[in-house]
């Protein structure tokens, strides 16, 4: 499936395993949170390669505390674009955890939601195949500007009240 | 008032150029209507009956005299000619085409106005005390944090796909106006032992199929915390709120199914993990900055009382039951809140043309400093009025049919679109508004019978609030015919209350008299005029009004 990351098309080097696929040991993998929390999860960090995990939009980040250190990915599961669960983990895992590896949207995302999910902390985005991707770069000159204050990715959009007090520098090169 | 800066004015001119591209791609046939929905929902563009239409913002109710001429030219070069003012106090076009929409959006641009979040699961317009910084009985003006709100709001990356819509309102004052007891979260400030402004917190209260009157779970909330505070309650809100049943997915269900005492702990915990300190600084440097725009306009000292304006009110009976009824009081001696009913007798509640538009802004430029405010009863007020004027706005205003004496009487009736516009709507609402204001045309009637609110909704989603009106009437369809059920005792001020059904509906040609027949039961039972139509059903109760009611019918 073809993969955004950071702005780029990139080949996706994971792989998703449902849980009744058997697990290869030396690829990175990414698997579902039943598996993580089952007995052999444990054991999945111990075979040397990467590990990421896939939240669905029912189940709570706070699931994931327990391995949070040792998780490179999170990818997060959006069963429709309008159930926008997966904001919020977003947002908590950036805000409250301070996860520092990938945090991927996969599943019924639209283009247009594109600038929202890089301002949660999404930096990786799988594209359904079918989706025209140069309508997602397209998408990435959403607005410019943002008035939240707890924005992770100030990047993507200058912060229009720290602008205001000087704190950042203001307006982008329009 | 508020004005834009270059960051709002880029902001907002970006979010228009996005939405035009966008419309651009569908008339080229690029999007299909269902891709393109979720796109003109969030820009405040609904597919409607006959036609497109399109709801603008009036943030917190207030325009200027510049912003209302616009309004004005916008609905005759792209609309009939007309515009209607909603219980959300913002306005709505029912007939713009979907190619003039861009032009439309950038129309409001110029004066700094917009269409963003006025439809779709998200926060929605902010809304407030018509009298917001000028009521006589204000703890202190709720419009800096009600902008706050606005901006922070604002394509809000993590809640712009809730479960469902979301209604914040906040009042300043502790006679509630805004109606905040029934909103997703309602607002209401008090001062702290020190002096020090803050909120009340009010949560899960709502109209719609399941009307329930919120409930507090803050007390006091210093002021500065505001943001993440509600930040907070949002995400609790996103997170848990249901998404299995769109009827079941307002955040009062959450609060009623968990328990309010549940959802408190949960937004209490939220809001303890965070170390919030940066977004109180930036937020009350925000409210600082804001303020300096609502600083009061330059009153005169004027004496409280004004002899001419007396000699006036003892001269001309209809000025002075134009002022009983239509000017509240303003905190400024002197000066007057002027309410301008747009209910005449007959006439469809909320609905302005472009002449009477313009006439507003041309009044409130001469004589209210060229401020404009939207009730969400759907009438508009013009806030700072030296009572010495009032005379010659009271002429300018009755010259132009605009001086109908009725606020809060029986036909300052708040109705929704209904059948005439919904696609929702399973009855009219329009016509019998119009009917009842009809027959209770006589205004001396009217005084008699006093404080009276009627609200009627086509359709079970209630936009009508009749559930919060003393007289309710809400409009079905029993086997393809309109069936009328009455309500009576809500409230929707600090009392909050939800009105209780009196029985089986009526059809289209008895609703009239059954309303007659609710307010003889009144006139005839109550203790002198003093006891309200509110007071006397809180007495005698629902019971008395269903045996007199539906004896005689
Ligand atoms: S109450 Fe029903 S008929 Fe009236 S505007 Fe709302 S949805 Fe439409």
């Amino acid at each position: 499936m073809p993969l955004l990351k950071n702005g780029e098309w990139i080949l996706d080097t994971w792989r998703f395993y449902a849980d009744d696929q058997p697990i290869p040991s030396a690829r990175p993998k990414i698997v579902t949170l039943a598996r993580l929390q089952g007995d052999d999860g444990e054991f999945l960090f111990h075979c040397g390669c990467n590990l990421g995990v896939r939240l669905e939009s029912h189940e709570k980040v706070e699931e994931l505390e327990p391995w949070l250190e040792r998780l490179q990915l999170i990818a997060l599961v959006f069963p429709k674009f309008v159930d926008g669960r997966a904001f919020s983990s977003a947002a908590m895992l950036r805000g409250h955890y301070g996860f520092k590896g990938e945090i991927r949207a996969v599943g019924n995302v639209l283009v247009d939601q594109y600038p929202f999910m890089r301002r949660v902390g999404f930096d990786a985005f799988e594209v359904e195949p079918g989706r025209a991707q140069d309508s997602w770069k397209k998408a990435r000159i959403g607005i410019g500007l943002a008035y939240q204050y707890d924005d992770t990715s100030e990047a993507e959009a200058t912060a229009v009240w720290r602008a205001r007090r000087g704190v950042r520098p203001a307006l982008a090169a329009e | 008032m508020y004005r834009y800066d270059e960051f709002d004015a880029r902001f907002v001119a970006e979010r228009t150029a996005q939405f035009k591209d966008q419309v651009e791609r569908r008339l080229r046939g690029e999007l299909t209507e269902e891709e393109f929905r979720p796109l003109r929902l969030m820009n405040g563009l609904y597919l409607q009956l006959h036609a497109y239409m399109l709801r603008v913002a009036v943030p917190y109710g207030v325009l200027s005299s510049r912003q209302m001429r616009q309004l004005a030219m916008i609905a005759e070069r792209f609309d009939k000619g007309y515009g209607h003012f909603t219980t959300r106090q913002n306005i709505q076009y029912n007939w713009p085409r979907l190619e003039d929409v861009p032009l439309i959006l950038e129309a409001l641009a110029e004066v700094e106005m917009h269409a963003i979040q006025t439809s779709g699961n998200c926060i929605r317009n902010v809304t407030t005390d018509q009298y917001a910084g000028v009521a006589a009985d204000e703890i202190e003006d709720p419009r800096p944090h009600c902008e706050l709100l606005r901006q922070w709001s604002s394509l809000h990356p993590e809640f712009s796909f809730l479960p469902r819509k979301f209604k914040i309102a906040v009042t300043g004052a502790p006679f509630d106006r805004a109606a905040v007891k029934v909103h997703d979260i309602g607002l209401r400030m008090h001062r702290n032992e020190q002096g020090l402004p803050g909120f009340e917190v009010i949560v899960g209260g709502g109209l719609g199929r399941t009307p329930m009157v919120g409930k507090t779970i803050r007390g006091f909330l210093p002021a500065d915390e505001l943001l993440p505070y509600v930040t907070a309650i949002m995400r609790v809100y996103n997170r848990f709120g249901r998404r299995d049943n769109k009827y079941k997915a307002r955040i009062k269900i959450l609060v009623h199914e968990i328990g309010v005492d549940a959802f408190s702990e949960l937004v209490e915990a939220e809001f303890a993990k965070g170390d919030h300190g940066e977004a109180i600084e930036l937020a009350a440097a925000e409210v600082a900055r804001i303020e300096a725009y609502f600083a009061p306009p330059a009153y005169e000292a004027l004496a409280e009382k004004d002899p001419a304006h007396l000699a006036h009110l003892f001269e001309n009976k209809a000025f002075a039951r134009w002022v009983r009824h239509n000017v509240a009081q303003h905190k400024v001696p002197g000066y007057s809140i002027a309410n301008i009913s747009l209910k005449p007798t007959g006439g469809i509640p909320g609905d302005a043309t472009a002449d009477e538009m313009r006439l507003v802004a041309d009044l409130a430029e001469r004589y209210s400093f060229a401020e404009i405010r939207v009730a969400h009863e759907q009438n508009l007020v013009l806030p700072d009025v030296a009572t010495r004027d009032l005379w010659a706005l009271w002429q300018a205003l009755d010259a132009a049919g605009l001086a109908t004496p009725n606020l809060n009487l029986v036909s300052d009736i708040i109705a929704c679109p209904g059948m005439d516009y919904c696609a929702l709507a399973t009855a009219r609402s329009i016509p019998i508004a119009q009917a009842i204001s009809r027959r209770f045309a006589d205004l001396s009637r009217q005084e008699d019978v006093g404080d009276l609110h009627i609200n009627i909704s086509g359709c079970i989603n209630a936009c009508g609030h009749h559930h919060v009106a003393h007289l309710g009437i809400l409009g079905l369809e029993k086997k393809g015919v309109e069936s009328y059920q009455i309500t009576l005792g809500g409230s929707a001020d600090e009392n909050a209350a939800i009105g209780q059904l009196i029985g089986p509906g009526f059809a289209a040609h008895e609703i009239v008299d059954a309303v007659e027949a609710v307010v003889r039961v009144y006139l005839d039972g109550r203790r002198g005029q003093e006891e309200r139509f509110l007071d006397f059903f809180r007495r005698v109760g629902v019971k008395h009004f269903k045996e007199a009611i539906y004896a005689t019918a």
